[in-house]
């Protein structure tokens, strides 16, 4: 499946912006230095030439060696799908969608009860995301509450795995335990190690701590996952006014701070392995402090940290289509849109957050296909407009002439597909049709079209053997360890 | 103080090649196609000027040189001054500014929620609404007065306006030549007399032209008035793509460039050097519902890509964003977000305008705050970012330190504001807490906006004299024309 291509990124930083930023990111590594709690990680910065403090477990980089890790040229990173149809090519030049993940608490379908997540919600959620044209990797949008927390990770992977045939972006794996016994459930799907390395079906996100702190097991499952060949995207995540500068560039900076720092570790672990920068650089809402997360400085750091990214040359993954509020309405609309704009218009490689609620912790199926109204829409302001000849017209204007209409020209029926966004939920009606057929919401359109979707069978369901043998790594955690 | 809003990064349509051939097309148009003109003053003007005239068909064939004659003796900073000067609108390429949207036949009553024909009163309310709102910068009579006599609505209209906003007030009533003479009369006495409004216009009149290639004589007759009176002008070109317009963007925005062309023409060789803004809006037919595609993503591209022609032509634009949708709510956000955003970041000068629904007929007083807050928003995006010292804070970075926090230092606090969107309608809090205050809707928060604003906001009252004056323009309109009029009502 092929993302959606970008003719003009929309520049929010200049050249020399990016320069800047990279400088400053540069000389803090030198300077400040990031936490490292990882041993493995410290012993091969220290190795590579870093200043390693063993006592605070802070390492400072030399600039040189940042420079040569960064110099390597770009690196694309295909997510590949059980579906091969579905695989997404982050290759620099298309934006791909992903749904919001890892969500506690849902909206119940029936009820609109605000509850804990369980496993039939996530097998809901990813039958609706199947559903959906421009959503191309799939995460596991909730949590399964209703198994026991030592499983759970795995349950979660083993149900999405069972209920779409996208590719599975997964935020766990917070050791390298944890992180080899995902790989082997991925490999048991994919037909072996060999297969999952030559066509990864899952991906790792994996967070730091700003400021400028790497978990020692986030970082542990980051080689392990690394050494497997599954793509990981390293999630700087610093809240400017809080756990990063007030202003959006200096964020920036710790965050590239953070990810430089981890991209050095991962390349010097496994020289191949792919890598995607993570960034949700939200900002701290003061008067209530909470996290912005569907702000339009959330969308402009998604798109800047898009540009540092490709100068990087690694792809970017960046929050998309977050909103604060717990409900669908007006509120989710303003916020979602306010910050997905820039960061599609800005070429995003891959954009999260479809489908949440709550700074992405609450599910609402309707508010998926709600989510991909607007992905819709601004797909098409992102694919411009072509200027030849046959788009001008001249012949038709001179055609048609003074007063007439456009509307039996067959050139009308042949560029109306091309040129026009065909809505889905939105509808454009007259107010009398409108109210004869019920007065109905854009979000009572999209319950129907939940319902439809849940309807579906499962494309590529798993054989049973399959599903047995993921039973059975499961069981493993499961037991108390010996 | 600076007013408007400030623009940083662009997002581009299109090349300048691309740009070349839109113009050249249009010239090709009106010189071997033509433009029908209905009126006759307007027709003498452009046949002394040389154009090919059949005054048994009305056409008008242009010739490209003299629509570079004109386009060169246009203005290219126009500014439409306010009641009270803080919020001038000047259109000089750095800033963009939102205007309402304007003449809905509809209101959705704030209390009763009853759908009726629209009132003077609701055209006042929603004045001062517009009055208070910090992101809609430029006033346009919302609704019609139709419970005043017809001759005299859009006298009515513009009266409502200037007593209940200081702002600029645009309007789009000035389709027949006494109608023009009134409009200005009026606007001549806000200001404080003729010579004063000249030096700073606080009205000023949109006119639209008729696609495919056609220019109504009423409306003509009224613009070269207007143009020679010191009433800034809008030559507002809306062929629907599909209907009157090819179905692809490009060709309708030929068709409407061509006619904004001619009416600038027209107007410049009239009164060289008249305030004429380039206005369009170009919303496709939706073929399953025939519906305008108002607030569609394809209205927002081509409001965007007028606006670099215009800024090609060196002229300010003025494009139209509006949105089918019913009711507030998702829908109303997908169409004024997307329509909103695209020719904004494109830099429009000046957008037209918020607060209707049903494709700028029906006026719903929360929609007007809710798309506030959208205009904040994207106030924000467009600003864009930089990066620099202060904004880098390597030092603050390095004296904060790994694992720490930035909350209490002082660079926080001296950029928080300037840096972040400060929402005023979204509801940041928890959910425990907002359940807690009542789980309100954002649509019934900015219901509750509205009461309070109507309650609270006070605007200062034009002088009693003046107040007597224009009074007695709609008086004598009233006495004159004993007729009702049909009127239509042409949308943005």
């Amino acid at each position: 499946m092929t993302g959606i291509p970008i003719r003009r990124p929309y520049p929010v930083l200049t050249k020399e912006d990016i320069r800047q930023i990279h400088e400053a990111a540069a000389a803090g590594l030198e300077r400040v230095g990031v936490q490292v709690g990882s041993a493995e990680g410290r012993r091969l910065l220290r190795e590579a030439g870093a200043t390693v403090d063993e006592t605070t477990e802070v390492a400072k980089i030399p600039r040189a060696l940042v420079d040569e890790i960064v110099k390597a040229r770009k690196v694309r990173v295909v997510l590949r799908g059980r579906d091969a149809s579905q695989d997404a090519d982050l290759d620099f030049n298309h934006v791909h969608l992903c749904n919001d993940g890892t969500g506690p608490l849902t909206l119940d379908f029936e009820s609109g009860e605000r509850r804990l997540s369980t496993s039939e919600d996530l097998a809901q959620s990813a039958r609706v995301s199947n559903a959906l044209e421009n959503l191309h990797v799939f995460w596991p949008m909730v949590t399964a509450q209703d198994v026991p927390p030592s499983v759970r990770d795995y349950v979660d992977l083993k149900v999405s795995l069972m209920n779409t045939p996208k590719h599975i972006l997964y935020a766990s794996g917070a050791s390298g335990d944890q992180a080899r016994r995902l790989v082997r459930m991925a490999a048991a799907v994919a037909g072996g190690e060999k297969a999952l390395r030559r066509r990864p079906i899952i991906s790792s996100v994996q967070t730091t701590i700003a400021p400028l702190q790497h978990d020692g097991g986030m970082m542990d499952a980051a080689f392990a996952f690394g050494a497997a060949g599954v793509p990981a995207a390293i999630f700087t995540m610093p809240t400017p006014g809080a756990s990063g500068p007030v202003t959006l560039a200096g964020s920036v900076a710790v965050a590239a701070m953070e990810f430089l720092a981890a991209m050095v570790e991962c390349r010097l672990a496994n020289p191949r392995s792919p890598l995607i920068w993570g960034c949700g650089l939200a900002p701290l809402d003061m008067r209530t402090t909470t996290r912005a997360s569907g702000s339009p400085e959330h969308g402009l750091t998604g798109a800047a940290v898009t540009q540092m990214a490709h100068f990087y040359g690694v792809p970017s993954l960046v929050g998309g289509f977050d909103a604060t509020t717990s409900v669908p309405g007006t509120q989710a609309a303003i916020e979602k849109f306010s910050q997905g704009l820039s960061v599609v218009l800005g070429g995003a490689d891959l954009i999260v957050g479809l489908g949440l609620l709550e700074d992405a912790k609450t599910l609402s199926l309707e508010q998926l296909f709600i989510d991909d109204e607007m992905v819709r829409m601004i797909r098409r302001i992102a694919d411009g407009i072509v200027v030849n000849e046959e788009t001008l017209a001249l012949d038709v204007i001179e055609k048609v002439g003074i007063g007439k209409t456009f509307l039996g020209q067959r050139h009308t029926m042949q560029h109306l597909r091309e040129e026009q966004f065909i809505p889905r939920l939105i509808d454009r009606r007259s107010y009398d049709l409108w109210a004869r057929d019920g007065r109905r919401s854009l979000e009572d359109r999209a319950r129907e079209k939940v319902k439809e979707a849940l309807a579906a069978p499962v494309p590529f369901p798993l054989e049973p053997d399959v599903v047995g043998r993921l039973d059975a790594i499961i069981q493993e955690a499961a037991a108390p360890a010996a | 103080m600076e007013y408007g809003i400030k623009r940083g990064v662009r997002f581009e349509i299109l090349s300048k090649t691309d740009l070349e051939r839109i113009h050249a097309a249009s010239l090709h148009v009106l010189e071997k196609v033509g433009i029908r003109i209905g009126s006759a003053a307007t027709r003498k003007v452009l046949r002394d000027h040389g154009c090919v005239v059949d005054e048994a068909s009305t056409l008008v064939k242009i010739p490209p040189a003299l629509v570079k004659e004109a386009l060169g003796k246009a203005k290219r900073t126009i500014t439409l001054a306010a009641r009270d000067p803080t919020y001038d609108a000047r259109l000089d390429g750095t800033r963009s500014y939102v205007t309402a949207n304007g003449n809905g036949a509809m209101t959705v009553d704030l209390d009763s929620r009853e759908r009726r024909p629209s009132t003077k009163d609701d055209l006042e309310k929603s004045s001062r609404v517009i009055d208070y709102l910090g992101n809609v910068h430029v006033h346009w009579p919302m609704v019609s007065s139709m419970d005043q006599p017809p001759a005299t609505v859009h006298l009515h209209d513009l009266e409502g306006s200037l007593n209940n906003t200081v702002k600029h007030v645009m309007y789009e009533t000035g389709v027949t030549l006494p109608d023009a003479k009134r409009l200005t009369e009026m606007g001549y006495l806000a200001a404080g007399g003729e010579e004063e409004y000249r030096r700073r216009p606080v009205t000023s009149c949109l006119q639209c032209t008729f696609a495919p290639l056609q220019l109504d004589g009423g409306v003509m007759d009224a613009s070269l008035f207007f143009a020679r009176a010191g009433v800034p002008l809008v030559f507002f070109g809306m062929p629907q793509p599909g209907a009157t317009g090819p179905a692809t963007l490009v060709g309708s925005l030929v068709v409407g460039n061509a006619e904004v062309l001619a009416s600038l023409t027209a107007v410049q060789l009239h009164a060289p050097g008249a305030a004429v803004i380039y206005g369009m809006g170009n919303a496709p037919l939706d073929m399953r519902t025939t519906v305008r595609s108002g607030g569609s993503p394809e209205h927002a591209l081509s409001g965007a890509m007028a606006t670099e022609l215009a800024h090609w032509y060196g002229l300010p634009s003025c494009v139209g964003v509006s949105a089918t949708a019913k009711e507030p709510g998702d829908q109303a956000v997908l169409e004024y977000f997307t329509g909103l955003s695209g020719p904004l970041l494109a830099g429009a000068d000046l957008m037209c305008g918020v607060g209707l629904l049903e494709d700028s007929s029906c006026l719903y007083f929360e929609q007007i705050v809710i798309d506030d807050e959208i205009v904040g928003a994207i106030a924000r995006l467009i600003r864009g970012d930089r990066a620099d010292e202060e904004t880098l804070a390597l030092d603050l970075i390095e004296k904060v330190g790994p694992g720490r926090n930035f909350l209490a230092q002082r660079h926080t606090l001296q950029h928080v504001k300037s840096d972040h969107f400060m929402p005023n309608l979204i509801d940041r809090r928890s959910y425990e807490t907002w359940a807690a205050d009542g789980a309100k809707s954002m649509v019934v928060r900015a219901q509750e906006k509205t009461r309070w604003i109507l309650a609270n906001h006070e605007v200062p009252p034009l002088p009693a004299d003046i107040r007597k004056e224009l009074r007695g323009v709609i008086e004598t309109a009233r006495r004159s024309h004993p007729d009702a009029r049909g009127r239509g009502t042409p949308v943005a």
